[in-house]
């Protein structure tokens, strides 16, 4: 479908449209398991387009999927994936758009949380937030979700209760119902942790149904920890074999 | 239903799960190591590097 849109925009010299084409499709090839360099091929081809065509935001999501499709190339360097994301940020500030600056903001932020630089992490995962609201675009979910984490990993419950809160509304008004359960899940191990059971088991639940009506079942192993901590609350461990397996 | 351990394991050695996760479960799996036997503990986590998410689904379904 992409690639037929692609060649009809192609002809009509609708650079925007092409620029977004190759912008989606680099993407669905160059993700999740599929051929990078040939995501990362569309990506060249579209990013100049969207030089050309001059769109603030369309430049900041090629820039922000250049970290996605260049990353696999870093042979997991931890110094070259730092400056990668460095160098996205700081092309992210001259072009500006509050969206995808947030959200190079954000990834330089986790990526410094997961790699132990915690205080760094969380400053620019908060200035990421903040630019996030003041831009209401619904960026704020990504810095929300490792805020969380960042204050469940230093004990700070209210911390961690206010942000997952936020994340819900966001991900509910902007409908990205594919985050729902794992604002959910957080506020679970929330419950959890301040031995409110009831609620952590309504949260999980819940969670747990979204979850389970979407396609991507990886939705449901973000919420699996959550319940496993639930469980451990109630007192209710097993090790015994209550699946099915696959041999 | 009971917590399985074996959703502990699972979680800890998914190349989907991120790194919060992954801390969580191994935190939990730690917590919990001194309240089944040893040799049960270690057998609960081999069957859960075995599980696929499937197998883990139909094991929440009766959460729901």
């Amino acid at each position: 479908m992409l690639e037929r849109g692609l060649g009809l925009l192609r002809p009509l010299g609708e650079d925007l449209g092409v620029a977004w084409g190759l912008s989606w499709l680099s993407l669905v090839r160059g993700v999740g398991g599929g051929d990078v360099a040939q995501g990362r091929a569309l990506l060249q081809e579209g990013f100049p387009i969207a030089r050309r065509v001059g769109s603030a935001h369309l430049i900041g999501r090629f820039l922000n999927q250049k970290v996605i499709l260049e990353d696999p190339a870093l042979g997991g360097s931890v110094e070259d994936a730092r400056k990668l994301r460095e160098r996205i940020l700081s092309e992210q500030r001259e072009v500006g758009d509050p969206y995808h600056l947030s959200f190079a903001m954000a990834n330089l932020g986790d990526f410094l949380f997961q790699h132990r630089s915690f205080d760094e992490g969380k400053a620019l995962l908060k200035e990421s937030l903040e630019l996030a609201r003041e831009s209401g675009s619904g960026a704020e979910v990504t810095p929300l979700d490792r805020l969380t984490e960042a204050a469940l990993m230093s004990g700070d419950l209210d911390e961690a209760e206010g942000y997952a809160s936020e994340m819900l509304q966001v991900s509910r008004d902007y409908w990205f119902i594919a985050l729902e359960p794992r604002a959910l899940a957080l506020l679970g191990m929330v419950a959890t942790r301040r031995g409110n059971i009831l609620e952590a088991e309504g949260l999980l639940v819940e969670a747990l149904g979204i979850a389970r009506g979407m396609e991507n079942q990886l939705s449901t192993l973000g919420v699996l920890v959550s319940v496993a901590g639930l469980r451990i609350a109630q007192g209710h461990v097993a090790a015994t074999r209550v699946v099915k397996f696959h041999h | 239903m009971s917590l399985r351990l074996e959703w502990l394991s699972f979680i800890i050695d998914h190349p989907a799960a991120d790194n919060f996760g992954r801390a969580e479960a191994q935190r939990l799996l730690d917590d919990v190591r001194n309240q089944v036997p040893a040799e049960e503990f270690s057998a609960a986590v081999e069957r859960g590097k075995e599980l696929t998410l499937e197998d883990v689904i139909n094991d929440l379904l009766p959460e729901l």
